[in-house]
């Protein structure tokens, strides 16, 4: 038997696991966001128990009435479990504003700890100032350690109290919710549950189980914003890419003429490579601003009297025209790159044929140097399709995000002045579908010779 | 060989893969007390001092981030000032603030030990119960100073006992005019008790007599403030629940036809007033007070400042609030209070005042020797405040970390109505429905000017 190689295999799999690791786990994590609503119902229990059994659903949101609350006691030791929200009852005992002394429970976020033993447990502490503007001012001491227990005294802010016990609660509520005509009641933790003034009604606030949804792909959609940044981002690429390309191409050839001075062009043309798109935004902005390099020169030419606004909002096209040429100084020359090593990849002896044959320079370009070019200029496309659905910092630059928008702006918007990362992530899915979507039409419609004889 | 060599390139590449691991790892090890330290109060809500002996000396730096006097003349003023004490701050965006803070509390172990940020940053971290209960720190800092009790108030965040932060700095929106302006007032206008109807007759006038539209809003910068805070509190009396009553159907016909036809076309792309005002471009205009200051400051003598018209609901403002938390976790909690105590200190407040613009939230602070332009602010600022008909607009409460989609809801309305010429009734409902479905998903009650709510707010 064939002994097997196994270096390949070996070799292979460290970048298997760099791409698991930091390419394909974040991003599936990312855009499962748009489609996985994690808080969207509340799973009730039958007892006041997580490991109780489950009476039902109810979804985020929904109206419930509260029925009843529990407080279990937990111990020091399940503390570390974790993912607990607990609150903190002391027993205290101090003097109320008549001098009578009184003992009782209070939650800790009222009592304030000024002393303690030395093991860390609280013994003396202070009642804590009510901000609250319309709050009573004095704090109610409850007979047992739950708000619904019986007040047996009231202290003044700042009374000095004893500390002779204390516990560790997690509240529960029984609560009762409709959900699709049916009534469903069950036991769910504090945290869920917002409780309004009147403690016996209040809403789901967040769920604790997931489930899928369209409603952040919806959101997108119906966003003001979404059609005018899918329109643009679609019209600057129909603008950009064919013009990059004839460019792109033309720039090539004149490499490959080895003319004098040769080398120099190619580093003219490689320039805006290594400028970055915000640094070649903010430049332009400079030259189409109000007072910048563009009416400066046709002023000084005499072609205008008065500066012109172009990136307002009521000159939208100009920001377009402004973005168009931004990135076409930008991006043409990778375009270029490609463009040249494929050309060096055509045999001279073809070409020196087809001179012999007496093809002219336009014969040459469209039957011979064109279709052998085929697999750079497809690489090329894919690749610049992909980056013009990036579009970001040079329509920021240019026109400040919001009168021309694009939908790499819009994810960015979403997430960062909205705080909303499910509907971020579903720009994102949306930006990923559309580059997979291109370039697998670039794929099938401009094959290679070798793969159409397949 | 090939084989050897192949292993080998097999074991840099696995060793880089740790390393690149690592940092995420790491700290825990080298810190394995503090975690322990700073779980137990993540479980019982509010700080106990009992880890204060466990955490690492006073020596090492209060790292204190802030999301104000992000601009670099604003940067080196405030850095001069808090210098002086001793400390030192970095300027961060809001956005990279959230996450961070956010992250702190998920790994256990804050990187910051102050934030100072807008009141509408607090509520993403709320939720995220990423911050520390500032209650203590306050009621200390209240035996030699006095707080304004309303901006404690907002630091509770709808809570009763949990203070999100301490009030550092307020400021508001307020007008400005050119002197030349006066003239074109309506008769018997009074530039300090205005309507808004007088207002629109006011641009109408200047558009009149001198050819030009010279009122101008900052439509690209915090217009949504204004939409919020002052024309639908003013003309409704409320900002949520009568967003699309009669009276903003009335309101939006106004701004429509009477108001945005005499308003400067560049206005859509106005960031901050300050710039046109300098440039005589606008002669009257809405903003914030840190962003009209500039023009105040360069000329006291042309401009005047006068506080927002009224409406027949009253005369809405928005006060603007900015407060300093400690995250969850922080590495030198005893450090970042005591730069807290250094910012709220009177004559600290003082000078940022003078500096800076930002307008005092303890008692004591010296008025007598203010620079004239920020002289001019204080007095609209005080008259906005004081008047008889003052209908302070909050900000949005509740709505947890989507508090911007409420600007948007706002701004929407306007620009289809005004910008684009939709129909009213037919943008108010729409986005009436937007609004309240945002207040449905997020369970926020109502918030002043709106009657407080139980439950949701609902939109009538």
């Amino acid at each position: 038997m064939k002994k097997r190689n196994w270096t390949p295999y070996l070799l292979i799999l460290p970048s298997l696991i760099y791409l698991a690791l930091f390419f394909a786990w974040p991003m599936t994590r990312g855009l499962v966001l748009a489609i996985w609503d994690e808080e969207a119902s509340l799973s009730l229990h039958e007892q006041a128990q997580q490991n109780s059994p489950q009476t039902g659903r109810l979804p985020q949101g929904t109206q419930i009435g509260i029925l009843d609350q529990q407080g279990n006691f937990i111990q020091p030791e399940e503390l570390e479990e974790g993912n607990l929200l607990t609150e903190v009852w002391f027993l205290v005992s101090g003097e109320d504003i008549d001098g009578q002394a009184v003992t009782g429970w209070a939650s800790e976020s009222r009592i304030r700890v000024r002393e303690e033993a030395a093991d860390g447990t609280p013994v003396v502490g202070s009642v804590r100032t009510k901000l609250g503007s319309d709050a009573d001012p004095l704090t109610d001491i409850y007979a047992e350690s739950n708000e619904t227990s019986d007040v047996v005294g009231k202290l003044e802010a700042l009374t000095r109290v004893e500390i002779q016990d204390l516990v560790t609660l997690e509240v529960w509520y029984l609560i009762r919710g409709e959900e699709e005509g049916q009534t469903i009641e069950g036991w769910a933790q504090s945290r869920y549950i917002q409780v309004f003034s009147d403690e016996t009604t209040g809403r789901i606030d967040r769920g604790n189980t997931g489930e899928l949804t369209t409603k952040y792909i919806e959101k997108m959609v119906n966003d003001r914003f979404f059609a005018p940044a899918l329109r643009t981002t679609l019209l600057l690429m129909v603008i950009i890419i064919p013009v990059q390309f004839v460019l792109a191409i033309i720039m090539a050839l004149v490499i490959q003429a080895r003319l004098k001075g040769n080398s120099i062009f190619l580093y003219i043309f490689a320039i805006p490579l290594g400028v970055a798109d915000l640094a070649v935004g903010i430049v332009w902005y400079s030259i189409f601003t109000h007072f910048g390099f563009l009416n400066s020169i046709l002023q000084g030419l005499g072609l205008i009297d008065a500066p012109l606004t172009y990136l307002s909002a009521d000159t939208r096209y100009w920001i377009i025209v402004a973005v168009c040429l931004a990135e076409i100084w930008r991006a043409t020359s990778i375009v270029m790159v490609i463009v040249v090593s494929g050309l060096q990849a055509i045999s001279q002896e073809v070409l020196e044929a087809a001179e012999v044959f007496g093809a002219t320079l336009w014969q040459r370009i469209r039957h011979v140097i064109l279709p052998l070019l085929r697999p750079s200029l497809q690489v090329a496309l894919i690749l610049r399709t992909i980056l013009a659905l990036q579009v970001f910092a040079v329509v920021i630059a240019l026109g400040g995000g919001t009168v021309v928008t694009v939908l790499a702006n819009e994810t960015y918007r979403q997430y960062g002045d909205f705080r909303n990362p499910n509907v971020a992530a579903a720009y994102a899915g949306l930006i990923l579908l559309l580059s997979m979507v291109s370039a697998v039409i670039y794929l099938r419609t401009i094959r290679t010779q070798e793969e159409a004889a397949e | 060989m090939k084989q050897t060599f192949a292993l080998a390139l097999v074991m840099i590449l696995l060793a880089s893969l740790v390393a690149a691991c690592g940092p995420t790892e790491a700290p825990p090890e080298p810190t394995a007390a503090p975690p322990e330290a700073t779980e137990a109060p993540a479980a019982t809500e509010a700080p106990e001092p009992t880890e204060k002996p466990e955490e690492p000396p006073a020596a090492a730096e209060v790292v204190f981030f802030s999301t104000q006097f992000s601009p670099v003349e604003e940067q080196e003023k405030f850095r001069a000032i808090i210098q002086e004490g001793g400390f030192d701050f970095t300027a961060s965006e809001e956005g990279p603030l959230i996450d961070l803070v956010k992250a702190g509390k998920e790994a256990g172990q804050s990187e910051l030990d102050v934030v100072g940020a807008l009141h509408g940053t607090f509520p993403p971290l709320a939720r995220a119960d990423a911050m520390m209960n500032m209650i203590d720190v306050a009621e200390d800092l209240s035996d030699d100073r006095e707080f304004a009790a309303a901006f404690l108030d907002t630091g509770l965040l709808g809570t009763d006992d949990f203070l999100y932060y301490v009030p550092w700095m307020q400021a508001t929106y307020i007008m400005a005019a050119h002197r030349d302006a006066l003239a074109y007032l309506p008769d018997g206008a009074d530039v300090n008790a205005l309507t808004w109807e007088q207002l629109g007759d006011w641009c109408q006038n200047i558009l009149d007599e001198t050819g030009e539209p010279k009122c101008g809003l900052p439509h690209a910068g915090l217009f949504h403030r204004f939409l919020e805070g002052y024309l639908w509190p003013s003309f409704t009396g409320g900002m949520v629940s009568n967003f699309r009553s009669v009276e903003s159907v009335d309101m939006m016909e106004w701004a429509r036809d009477t108001l945005w036809p005499t308003i400067h076309p560049q206005s859509i792309s106005y960031e901050f007033m300050q710039e046109p005002l300098l440039s005589g471009e606008v002669w009257v205009a809405f903003d914030h007070t840190a962003r009209l200051i500039e023009a105040f400051n360069t000329d006291p003598d042309n401009f005047v400042a006068f506080p927002a018209p009224a409406g027949m609901a009253g005369r809405g403002f928005m006060p603007v609030i900015v407060g300093l938390g400690i995250p969850e976790g922080a590495p030198n909690p005893d450090d970042a209070k005591a730069l807290i105590e250094y910012l709220t200190r009177p004559e600290i407040q003082g000078r940022v005042l003078n500096e800076l613009g930002f307008f005092p939230v303890v008692g004591g602070v010296d008025f007598s020797d203010l620079p004239e332009g920020i002289a001019l602010e204080a007095g609209a600022v005080t008259a906005q405040a004081s008047a008889s008909d003052a209908l302070p607009a909050l900000l949005p409460v509740g709505l947890g970390e989507r508090g911007g989609e409420i600007n948007q809801i706002f701004r929407n309305a306007f620009d289809r109505i005004v910008l684009d010429g939709e129909d009213i009734a037919t943008v108010l409902e729409e986005e009436a429905a937007n609004l309240q479905a945002l207040m449905d998903e997020t369970g926020a009650p109502c918030w002043a000017p709106d009657p407080p709510s139980d439950g949701p707010c609902q939109v009538k």
